[in-house]
């Protein structure tokens, strides 16, 4: 499943760029964040409550953030597992700009396995990308705060 | 009025209770709620199995950690493929070498081939408290590209699905009958196609089941299930456990609720439960849920077959060439037998003798397949209607037509086929035309070229199956010529009992066939007695009751074989009556007969009960006659006797005794606008030769069309590109029900089989027809869209799918 968006921010690139390498950041962002565990400054371990129609799973996930490009490129993977689903999906989130606004682009590829995967597969595109979105939206009303 | 024939020629009088539409004696009983079925069985301490199972379609298991299903009161146990692998011997396969090295485990071992493929299995107190342990169980999978195409399968660098057979090849042979030459080089044009066969399943009403005790005393483990083919599975099981058949009971409860195949290769299941009460020391229990048994019970081959008819421009098919690729999942269970049964029915009905077919079965990352009903020859009869119609179209002629031109007439029956098959008799241009007259084919047809400029879309299709029954398992030496098998047989016993009540058995097993009803039919016969005054004793047990080593229902059999034995059974234990009484009344063994469990004299009248005579033969035995030992009790044992027994070199063999056709004939309206398809008419004709009770035999015939209709039209099991199931449980993967069926004409020709002891031919399985008859109806329907159909199945959703690729709108 590949998916990808964009959105416009108010905030010059390297500040965006900061918020983004923080993992705490990026984990606050993500919606049905049930708890998580900084492991160090590009791992964060984060029980994930996702659901899809009437099917709803806590995903124990691991999320490692790498800079494929400084300041420009950031790769967010993301490995879930749950009862008998599992998850790996991996993010490629760039930001361009200048010093007052910024477009922060994202590529997902997922691979999806198991119960949800099966028995959801029609809705979780849109679910994805839902996720998605709101994560970057809150990132960017985070940023402008 | 039917008759009785023997195979010996002789004729008996009409027929008194063979034939008649007898009360169903199973029926009342059951919608009762008065059956015994494998979940009804609860034994003292029963522990119960479930299994955790695979996320992915191929994935190599790096780690499995159990540990936090203990964390659940309740969970006793947790086994992986890790422990089995070390502790049983892999499943026998049917194949020789290199895919007969294939090795296969009731539980995944170091990777997962398919999704849904159960990786450990958790022993507790209760089947809820396994569930839940089950979704504890934590898996490390590294992942593995997924090949899920019988075609793409076959590439060079496609992703092998048991790196130890080298391949992803299961089988493959070649079917050279004839001259295929020589008939393309007289053809007048060739017609070329791709036929493709989609992939459903079998859905009985009950899945799976089986529990299993250990006795350590006797040391024997008892396994109560579902398995339909038991003298077949017992062999797999006591091997891969490494204990004699000696030391494995195998019994089957007197009601199944459904099998159409699905519950031959459950096996595995079988195994694993006895493996583990043998551990446990206590009985352990295992029912499929509905998600399990639509993942992993038992799928139908996906096929494809590519195909090049010759024929002269009168329609006439002259020879035929095909490639026939078979997709049989992650593990060939009971394959590659499918490899070779659709030879069973090499040129459907249609009189054709120059036929080549080259056949591969290969792996792919799905789940397994097996026998669905229709096994393996539904694929083969519906790439013929395909073709039949694709060559009408290209000679711009009828479909009917065509048909006419080639169907096997009946001055040729008893036909034998270009692969030594012997159709055994009816007639199929009679029975064409009397189906085409009761559709009202003209009619429909004026109608839909009246209604087509109005943009109604109304189509029109015919297809025919030949319902091949009672296999002979030589067939399956064509692929390994030292397969322990081989023909088939079954056993009957009759008993008149010391109160002069009459018992009879078999070693068949009872899935909702009537088998008590029928077998009681053939049983009264011969003693001139009431059908309901049978005693039919039902269920399996491999310790104390009958079989054969051919044992079980499937294939379209019991009737057949097991209703033989049981006719020679009653047979001989009539003449054994009628030597006592002889001695007791006094009177020549000529003049008596047995009417209503009564011996009589036809000559003095005079008569006395059975019971009298069961009396002396079981307890007064000092009054028995000379050389008449003690008892009433008669066992038989039927082998028949299929002329062309063997495969020769060119892989002729007659494959079954008896082949029932159908023919089907529907029509069809689609929407315009949401392409909904409705089925307006639907009428079958069919020959199922002698029939023992119409009501069974309606009820077989009209639960085989409505498989056919719901796999047509709905049945359909679809993988995402990463091989997941997307239609795992009856939310996606929908089977008609009542309220979606249309209202079915079944009409029938009889005629006696000219193979068969009783005239009977097999008809359990001819749920393939509907498939062709709608997809040809539906592509009729649409040909103003220029839509062209290849697959078995069809939705609106394909049908607009393909009509926007079109862009004719």
């Amino acid at each position: 499943m590949n998916f990808e968006g964009s959105k416009e921010v108010k905030s010059g690139v390297d500040k965006v760029w900061k918020f983004m390498t923080a993992p705490e950041n990026m984990v606050q962002c993500m919606p049905d964040v049930q708890s998580y565990n900084i492991v160090d400054s590009k791992t964060v371990q984060a029980k994930l409550k996702v659901g899809i129609g009437f099917i709803k799973e806590i995903f124990d996930s691991e999320i490692t953030f790498a800079e494929i490009e400084a300041g420009k490129k950031l790769l967010i993977t993301v490995n879930s597992k749950a009862k008998a689903n599992s998850a790996t999906i991996k993010i490629e989130v760039s930001v361009d700009g200048d010093d007052t606004k910024s477009t922060l682009k994202w590529n997902v590829d997922a691979i999806m396995a198991g119960r949800l995967a099966s028995i959801g597969q029609r809705y979780i595109q849109k679910v994805s990308d839902k996720i998605v979105e709101q994560s970057f939206v809150c990132m960017t009303q985070k940023l402008l705060a | 009025m039917e008759v009785l024939q023997t195979h010996k020629g002789e004729v008996k009088a009409a027929n008194k209770y063979i034939g008649k539409n007898i009360k169903i004696r199973e029926d009342v009983k059951l919608v009762q709620g008065k059956g015994h079925y494998i979940d009804d069985l609860e034994l003292p301490g029963t522990l119960h199995m479930a299994y955790a199972t695979s996320t992915y379609g191929h994935a190599r298991i790096k780690k499995i950690d159990t540990s936090k299903c203990f964390t659940i009161p309740g969970v006793l146990y947790v086994v992986t493929g890790e422990e089995l692998k070390s502790r049983l011997s892999p499943f026998m396969e049917i194949a020789t070498p290199p895919s007969g090295n294939l090795r296969d485990y009731p539980l995944a071992v170091d990777k997962v081939r398919y999704y849904g493929e159960p990786v450990a299995a958790i022993v507790a107190t209760d089947p809820y408290i396994a569930e839940d342990a089950a979704e504890l169980v934590d898996v490390e999978y590294e992942l593995l590209p997924v090949v899920l195409d019988g075609e793409k399968s076959l590439e060079q660098d496609a992703p092998l699905v048991h790196e130890n057979i080298g391949s992803n090849v299961v089988w493959k042979g070649v079917w050279d009958l004839g001259d295929t030459e020589s008939a393309f080089d007289r053809a007048d044009l060739i017609v070329e196609d791709v036929v493709r066969t989609h992939r459903y399943a079998s859905v009985p009403l009950e899945t799976n089941g089986m529990v299993a005790s250990y006795d350590e005393g006797s040391n024997i483990i008892t396994v109560h299930s579902v398995n339909q083919m038991p003298m077949f599975s017992l062999p797999l099981i006591c091997a891969a456990l490494g204990i004699p058949p000696s030391g494995f009971r195998m019994i089957v409860p007197p009601n199944v609720g459904g099998a159409f195949g699905g519950k031959i290769i459950n096996y595995t299941h079988i195994t694993l439960v006895s493996y583990l009460t043998r551990i446990l020391k206590k009985p352990v229990k295992y029912v499929e849920t509905r998600t399990e048994n639509i993942t992993f019970g038992t799928h139908n081959n996906e096929r494809i077959y590519h195909v090049s008819l010759a024929a002269r421009k009168d329609g006439k098919v002259l020879g035929v060439r095909m490639k026939a690729i078979d997709n049989c999942g992650a593990y060939p269970r009971y394959e590659p037998a499918g490899a070779v049964i659709w030879a069973q029915v090499v040129p459907g009905i249609y009189d054709v003798r120059d036929i080549y077919v080259e056949f591969i079965q290969v792996l792919s990352n799905k789940g397994p397949t097996g026998p669905v009903r229709g096994y393996s020859r539904v694929q083969h009869n519906f790439m013929w209607e395909r073709m039949m119609n694709a060559l009408a179209k290209k000679l711009n002629m009828d479909p009917t037509e065509v048909r006419f031109k080639n169907l096997i007439q009946p001055e040729k029956m008893p036909y034998v086929g270009p692969s030594n098959t012997i159709y055994d008799g009816g007639n199929y241009p009679a029975s064409f035309k009397r189906l085409l007259d009761t559709l009202e084919y003209k009619k429909w047809r004026d109608l839909q070229a009246k209604s087509r400029p109005d943009g109604r879309l109304i189509g029109i299709g015919v297809a025919a199956v030949i319902d091949s029954g009672a296999n002979n398992f030589s067939q399956i030496k064509i692929i390994n010529k030292d397969f322990p098998a081989s023909g088939n047989s079954d056993v009957g016993m009759v008993i008149v009992d010391q109160f002069g009540d009459i018992v009879a058995r078999t070693g068949t097993t009872d899935q909702g066939q009537s088998h008590a009803t029928t077998f009681s039919q053939i049983v009264a016969e011969v003693f001139d007695t009431d059908p309901e005054e049978i005693k039919f004793q039902e269920g399996f047990d491999s310790i104390s009751n009958i079989w054969a080593a051919h044992s079980g229902a499937y294939a379209s059999r019991s009737a057949v074989i097991a209703g033989t034995a049981l006719y020679y059974a009653a047979r001989n234990l009539k003449q054994k009556v009628l030597k006592i009484a002889q001695s007791i009344m006094d009177e020549p063994i000529s003049d008596l007969d047995i009417k209503n469990k009564e011996v009589f004299s036809k000559v003095s009248g005079k008569k006395i009960p059975l019971a009298k005579v069961a009396s002396v033969a079981w307890s007064d035995v000092g009054l028995l006659p000379d050389g008449i030992d003690p008892g009433l009790m008669s066992y038989a044992i039927y082998k028949p006797d299929f002329k062309f027994n063997m495969p020769d070199e060119r892989n002729r063999i007659n494959n079954t005794l008896t082949y029932s056709y159908s023919i089907h004939a529907t029509v069809v309206e689609v929407d315009p606008e949401t392409f909904q398809i409705k089925i307006l008419k639907h009428v079958v004709i069919s020959d199922p030769g002698t029939i023992i009770n119409p009501l069974v035999v309606e009820g077989q015939e009209m639960g085989a069309t409505l498989h056919g209709i719901s796999a047509a039209l709905s049945e359909n099991l679809v993988y995402d590109d990463d091989g997941i199931l997307l239609s795992s449980n009856f939310w996606d993967y929908n089977v008609i029900g009542a309220k979606q069926m249309p209202d079915l004409e079944l009409l029938q020709d009889v005629t006696r089989s000219t193979s068969s002891v009783l005239g009977v031919r097999g008809i359990g399985e001819g749920g393939g027809g509907p498939i062709g008859s709608i997809i040809n109806a539906v592509e009729d329907a649409v040909t103003p869209l220029n839509i062209k159909l290849i697959s078995s199945n069809i939705s609106s959703y394909d049908l607009f799918s393909l009509n926007r690729k079109n862009e004719v709108i």
